[in-house]
């Protein structure tokens, strides 16, 4: 008799359960044409990535991102390469990044739009070629903020600001760089004031050169918000020059070099 | 004309809220006999004891709150600029006990304990309840800026919570040397009241035009845009000149470490500031007991179901006012207020088995750049879909004469006036 009304109530809460539920229960992965082709057949594993994102964003249009794909140095298979989607919005993808195992580690923060609520997805490939999952609802209150329409469409690339460990904590040791370009990342998306869309411009490519090798790059679209911000970290071994540089669909360019100097680790 | 029926909508408004939770009424006997227990005597708990008490007036009503005086954020700013005396902003719970017969009791809540339904107080006290009510508002995050603990709050004040906090800013601003610089850092969203920075440093400046006159006020923001800011850009440029600098997120505003013995903050790209007076207003969370109750999620806050405001993760406990994730509602005075109206008739719907009554909330916010320039912001929301969503709303126009600015500098205090008559009685 108990057990009859508890098939009941579970049949019940099945019939009952919203339809956004159902669908939630699938992977982001699975959802996005992107993410699939991405992973050609592999299934994601689900842990050694983390995100985190406000469960609730009250400003769509820069929303807090940390990726955390943990330790590359003294692992068999680092992570190298990273790729972000928002599923909601008009075009999902977000960042790319590929990655050196220089960094040290694979923790990113960045700011990103979203159109509304929906699931962010970051899919990593590590160095053997398996896949790594993470995903997170984020309810955005106020939405329609893909841009903001006071803003100057053909203002130029401002100058770089980076924010480097001096000294960094030891050799091998990661330490925090911050990056930050003034650009209006127009989306593409939004109608100007005489009613015509706005001509899409935005940054496009972002690379770290530590003595002149690659130590990352990054693939930006539409969802990174106005005036890109990237912090990553950077694990040098010896003294030595960080080269960072930006370029923008118009082909513009901007460079940014700072002394990278290893402390004693102590 | 138009601030008139602006105002007539407002005061409209404080009434409909009233008129909505009425509609959950009458008790069924058993709900009569009913204690509910509201922890913390703001403009949500206060609001939230007195709906209850007014629309069952033998249920019994305990409200929880360690201070004889409540002082209000609101109109603290005001304080700050000279506008308003400290005492102005102080309301007792005399009328809450006498004329709606609300059990006050002198108190903090220590800890909830939500199977035996019991919220036990700092002298060891337990309080059964049938119903919980938590409105403890916000609590600083101590952990949350490097250098920046209760310590250095005494040096490097954050007057966001009103009382001791603001006197010790408002003495530092008078201590300030004629061409002082006064430094304000500011936090990511979310945080209690979105425009209250931005009207400080109104106020500021309004207190320094007359009594330091080539001061200058800086903000440091971890933010770039935020609540009004066309509105108070405009205001700063028309009354203060060049006195209030901005600086953003992407202008390196954030804010990451502070020295409070030097008085110097640094930010997220190694700028260093040095200020005479810094005012410190760090990332926030939902107040102690909302924690300890455990109804506060990983963000620190607390989630809860958008038509009752009954928490998610406890039963039969609500939680209104800043400490609740109720976005889009901003963590206002007004909503909490507005909350409060919506959760008691939910309460009352819940203990005589009935199904809440469909609820509407109302915010509106005004910010003084000036003692006769005020602008607002005002919403309406509504359930749909099981999520708040604001149905309509507006801030005030950017092209407005004079006399529509004086206008809302007056409905801004009749706002004041109206609202801590109607929770505190005067």
């Amino acid at each position: 008799m108990g057990w009859t009304l508890h098939r009941l109530a579970m049949l019940l809460a099945f019939l009952l359960l919203p339809a956004a539920v159902v669908t939630a229960e699938k992977p982001a992965w699975q959802q996005l044409d992107a993410a699939r082709d991405w992973l050609g057949g592999e299934e994601p594993a689900s842990g050694g990535l983390r995100i985190e994102l406000p469960l609730v964003s009250e400003e769509g249009m820069s929303v807090p991102l940390e990726i955390r794909g943990g330790e590359l140095g003294n692992s068999e298979a680092p992570i190298r390469e990273i790729r972000v989607y928002a599923l909601g919005n008009p075009d999902p993808d977000v960042l790319g990044l590929r990655l050196d195992p220089a960094l040290g580690r694979a923790d990113f923060s960045t700011r990103i739009r979203l159109d509304e609520s929906q699931t962010v997805l970051v899919l990593a490939r590590d160095a053997s070629g398996r896949f790594l999952a993470a995903e997170q609802p984020v309810r955005v209150a106020n939405s329609g903020c893909l841009a903001r329409s006071d803003e100057p469409v053909d203002a130029p690339m401002g100058a770089p600001r980076v924010a480097v460990p001096d000294p960094f904590p030891g050799a091998g040791e990661p330490g925090e760089v911050r990056t930050l370009i003034l650009h209006p990342m127009e989306t593409g998306f939004r109608e100007g004031p005489d009613g015509k869309p706005v001509a899409r411009r935005i940054i496009e490519d972002f690379s770290a050169e530590l003595d002149g090798e690659t130590v990352l790059s990054a693939r930006f679209h539409a969802a990174v918000s106005a005036n890109p911000y990237l912090a990553f970290r950077l694990a040098p071994r010896a003294d030595g020059e960080l080269r960072l540089h930006w370029r923008d669909e118009t082909g513009e360019e901007r460079e940014a070099y700072r002394e990278v100097r290893v402390g004693s680790g102590e | 004309m138009k601030t008139d029926q602006a105002r007539r909508r407002l005061l409209a408004g404080l009434g409909a809220t009233l008129g909505l939770a009425a509609a959950g009424l009458p008790l069924g006997g058993s709900a009569s006999r009913a204690r509910v227990v509201v922890v913390g005597g703001g403009f949500g708990g206060a609001a939230a004891a007195r709906a209850l008490r007014q629309f069952a007036p033998d249920l019994e009503v305990v409200l929880v709150e360690p201070s004889a005086v409540f002082r209000t954020c609101p109109f603290s700013n005001l304080y700050l600029g000279g506008l308003r005396s400290f005492g102005s902003l102080g309301h007792h719970y005399g009328y809450l006990q006498r004329r709606h017969g609300v059990r006050v009791v002198r108190s903090s809540a220590r800890a909830v304990d939500p199977e035996r339904r019991q919220v036990r107080l700092v002298d060891g006290t337990r309080l059964g309840y049938d119903r919980l009510i938590l409105s403890p508002g916000i609590d600083m995050r101590w952990d949350a800026l490097e250098g920046y603990d209760q310590t250095a709050a005494e040096r490097l004040p954050h007057a966001w919570k009103a009382g001791p906090q603001t006197r010790l800013l408002r003495r530092q601003l008078q201590a300030m040397d004629d061409d002082g610089l006064f430094l304000m850092v500011i936090p990511d969203n979310p945080y209690r009241c979105p425009p209250g920075p931005y009207e400080r440093a109104a106020m500021v400046a309004h207190y320094c035009r007359r009594h330091k006159p080539r001061a200058k006020v800086l903000l440091l923001d971890a933010k770039d845009a935020f609540s009004k800011q066309a509105l108070f850009e405009q205001g700063w440029r028309e009354v203060y000149g060049e006195r209030i600098e901005w600086v953003g997120f992407s202008g390196d505003g954030e804010v990451v470490r502070v020295d409070a013995n030097q008085r110097i903050v640094e930010t997220a790209f190694g700028n260093r500031h040095q200020a005479d007076v810094i005012n410190v207003i760090p990332p926030q969370q939902a107040g102690y007991i909302a924690r300890q109750a455990g109804v506060t999620d990983r963000s620190g806050w607390a989630p809860v179901k958008a038509g009752t405001f009954e928490s998610r993760l406890v039963p039969d406990v609500y939680v209104i006012g800043d400490a609740a994730v109720a976005a889009p509602m901003p963590k206002s005075a007004f909503c909490a207020h507005s909350q409060a109206g919506v959760t008691a008739a939910a309460v009352l719907a819940s203990l005589a088995g009935r199904e809440p009554p469909e609820p509407a909330w109302l915010n509106t916010c005004f910010s003084l750049i000036d003692s006769d320039y005020a602008i607002s912001i005002s919403g309406q929301y509504r359930l749909r879909d099981g999520e708040i969503q604001e149905v309509s709303g507006g801030v005030s126009p950017l092209q407005a004469s004079q006399e529509f600015r004086r206008r809302e500098a007056e409905h801004a205090r009749d706002w004041y006036a109206a609202m801590s008559h109607a929770i505190w009685g005067a």
